[in-house]
């Protein structure tokens, strides 16, 4: 219940200040050209292209949505009031948490039209459709908990989304490892990478140890991020 | 207080390890047993039954080398035979790239890019090597691109692990459609299946060699000699296989040899073209495409909506077998609509009261359970050539036919999958309005609503 309200009052505040709309409207457009350009210049009714695009696109925005989450609090010395009052750090960092992927997930509704589209003028392969959306809200959920853990780590929001796109863009470019290493090192490296993963939901293949995978990525940011606010009490 | 954060500290950072291992734990576990669901319509990236079954007897290691770069047929290639070792411990497969690791291509003859090699892992000698082209094609019809990796591999596989070889013989020195110019996809797909094809001159060698599994007779223009007749029957008596084909390309039926062997069962090749005005390939009347009887080498191509094209087809007829062991079943024929033209000189083909009324068979199979004796009649040979055997599922066909025949029913082959995604249909309107409603009006209203809370707000 404490969660709830927390989860309440940010995503008030997301939705009171112009920045979710920018945001949104933003991943839309860029989304919406990627879909329109590819399914008006190829003929095909698939979304698969698309999903990747809106990751990437994905990747830029959530550092701006999520820096502020923590770093405001402390900025504004509201942490303290937080950290003393009844309510627990963990119910904080999710309710933040999932305020930011709340925000996300309504792009990713309005972003249905697309199918819809494809409904309408042909009959599409809905599976990789289905996949997709499931791989696009994960990937997106992993990014918003590596944000999230970005901006515990300072004050300064501007820093803490560099941070965050600095920690993403390095998940990203992991997988070119792959090509340098061999063997073990290779192995880890493409199990590690976002990017590696999220080919399967593209396919149209939803494979339970890539949700495992996000999951666990996301899983981890988050208790880190508990970790550090909770520091932050006792030093 | 320095005491009281390093206690914290300590904490906060075994806990954070902890829970890493514990993550990290949890995903090799799961690493080890993948689970998957296809959702694709076409279950493109679930193997067929025939390739589980396949893995599932084995009972060799085999060692796959894949030469790839990095480029997108890699990943094709990978994430197919990823669900090969996920099915089976038997299958050890690694990439190569041929440049950074030359010696090993050098040791095993790769001269190519994409190039994937099997090896029964106790005796490399058994190896087949399949190239891109055999598994990156296009579809003649639609130029889309196909990739039939699956059949491939599974057939490389089942190749370097079967222990006989069954030998395949296709007969020659009639005149016989050449096997060396015309027949050298028919013959590749029967290599493919694990078959060892060879020529045979029945004079030359004196007879039909004692490891015959299956001779091969494609349309001999010339009469058979006695001795050579007495060859064919005494193998077909002692329980052999044959696969005779014969098509009408070359006008009037003039030599009787075939005649001869098949009225042993009252079967007889038609001196006719097959004509069929209502089930034909684009409109041509003299390609039939004949409908599947219900028999072994048709069900499955009928299941996966195979057609067989057969140009310059020649009808078959035949009486049902008086003897208990001798079973003849047709599994090719016509429309009604179809007749047998016997007239070839006859430029509008038309049908008169020469003609045999259709429907008309064009595949029969005639077995004696007594010998174990099998035979595949086609009125047709056109399709084993390598200007036909591609279309539709003749190759697919004659594959289930040869397989049948000896025996090797499992051996069906896979179709490959074509990537068939559904296409868009808009008119150039429709197309403007979705290209403005998807990039300026969603985008646009979400700022609207924003701007008009913010400056509210502000207004307050």
């Amino acid at each position: 219940m404490k969660m709830l309200t927390i989860y309440k009052r940010e995503l008030k505040s997301y939705f009171l200040s112009p920045l979710a709309y920018v945001l949104v409207g933003f991943l839309l457009l860029i989304s919406g050209y990627f879909f329109a350009t590819f399914v008006l210049s190829t003929q095909y009714a698939l979304m698969s292209p698309v999903f990747g695009n809106m990751v990437f696109v994905f990747m830029f925005i959530s550092p701006i949505l999520t820096m502020k989450l923590i770093s405001e609090e402390m900025k504004n010395g509201t942490d303290q009031l937080l950290m003393t009052s009844p309510l627990r750090i963990t119910d904080m960092v999710l309710g933040k948490y999932f305020a930011a992927l709340t925000v996300y997930t309504l792009s990713l509704v309005v972003s249905l039209i697309y199918p819809l589209y494809l409904k309408i003028y042909s009959t599409p392969d809905f599976g990789p459709i289905l996949t997709g959306y499931i791989g696009t809200f994960l990937m997106g959920a992993a990014f918003i908990a590596i944000g999230i853990f970005a901006s515990s780590l300072t004050e300064n929001q501007l820093i803490a989304g560099v941070i965050g796109f600095s920690i993403l863009l390095l998940f990203w470019i992991v997988s070119w490892l792959g090509d340098v290493f061999q063997g073990t090192a290779k192995n880890i490296v493409d199990n590690i990478s976002l990017l590696q993963r999220f080919t399967n939901f593209q396919n149209g293949v939803l494979s339970l140890n890539d949700v495992v995978f996000y999951l666990s990525v996301i899983i981890f940011f988050v208790f880190v991020t508990i970790m550090v606010v909770d520091k932050r009490r006792w030093s | 207080m320095n005491k009281l954060r390093l206690k914290y500290g300590s904490n906060m950072v075994l806990s954070i390890a902890i829970l890493l291992g514990i993550l990290i734990f949890g995903n090799l576990v799961l690493a080890q047993k993948p689970v998957k669901w296809d959702l694709t319509k076409s279950k493109q990236y679930t193997l067929s039954d025939k390739t589980k079954q396949v893995l599932k007897n084995l009972k060799t290691d085999v060692t796959v080398y894949a030469f790839f770069q990095n480029d997108s047929a890699k990943t094709q290639v990978q994430n197919l035979l990823d669900e090969y070792t996920a099915l089976s411990k038997r299958i050890k497969v690694q990439f190569i790239d041929p440049d950074k690791n030359p010696s090993l291509a050098q040791k095993y003859g790769i001269t190519d890019y994409d190039t994937t090699l099997f090896l029964n892992s106790k005796d490399d000698s058994k190896r087949q090597i399949v190239n891109s082209y055999d598994i990156f094609t296009q579809s003649q019809e639609t130029g889309q691109n196909i990739f039939s990796g699956e059949q491939q591999f599974t057939q490389a596989i089942i190749n370097v692990t079967e222990v006989n070889k069954t030998n395949a013989y296709i007969i020659q020195g009639h005149n016989e459609v050449n096997s060396t110019d015309s027949l050298t996809t028919f013959k590749s797909a029967l290599q493919g299946e694990g078959y060892s094809v060879n020529d045979l001159n029945i004079g030359q060698a004196g007879g039909i060699p004692k490891d015959a599994g299956l001779i091969i007779i494609a349309n001999p223009k010339s009469d058979y000699t006695q001795q050579e007749m007495n060859a064919i029957m005494d193998y077909l008596k002692k329980g052999g296989k044959a696969f005779i084909m014969m098509g009408a390309e070359n006008g009037p039926l003039t030599e009787k040899s075939i005649n001869d062997i098949l009225s042993n069962w009252n079967v007889k090749i038609d001196n006719d073209i097959v004509v069929d005005p209502s089930r034909n390939y684009f409109m041509d009347a003299l390609s039939p495409v004949p409908e599947y009887g219900y028999h072994d080498i048709t069900d499955k191509l009928e299941s996966a909506n195979l057609a067989t094209v057969a140009p310059s087809s020649r009808s078959i007829t035949y009486k049902a077998s008086s003897s208990s062991n001798i079973s003849i079943q047709s599994f090719l024929t016509t429309s009604d609509k179809a007749w047998g033209e016997t007239n070839f000189n006859s430029k509008q083909a038309s049908h008169d009261k020469n003609d045999i009324k259709g429907p008309l068979t064009l595949g029969i199979t005639i077995t004696d359970s007594k010998t174990g004796m099998k035979i595949v009649v086609l009125g047709n040979d056109l399709m084993a050539t390598d200007r036909v055997i591609g279309l539709e599922g003749n190759r697919d066909l004659l594959m289930n036919s040869a397989n049948w025949l000896t025996n090797k029913t499992v051996q069906i082959s896979i179709s490959p999958k074509s990537l068939d995604y559904a296409t868009l249909f808009m008119t150039g309107k429709q197309a403007d309005y979705m290209f403005i409603v998807t990039v300026i009006i969603i985008p646009l209203i979400i700022w609207i609503i924003g701007g008009y809370v913010f400056f509210r707000r502000r207004a307050l």
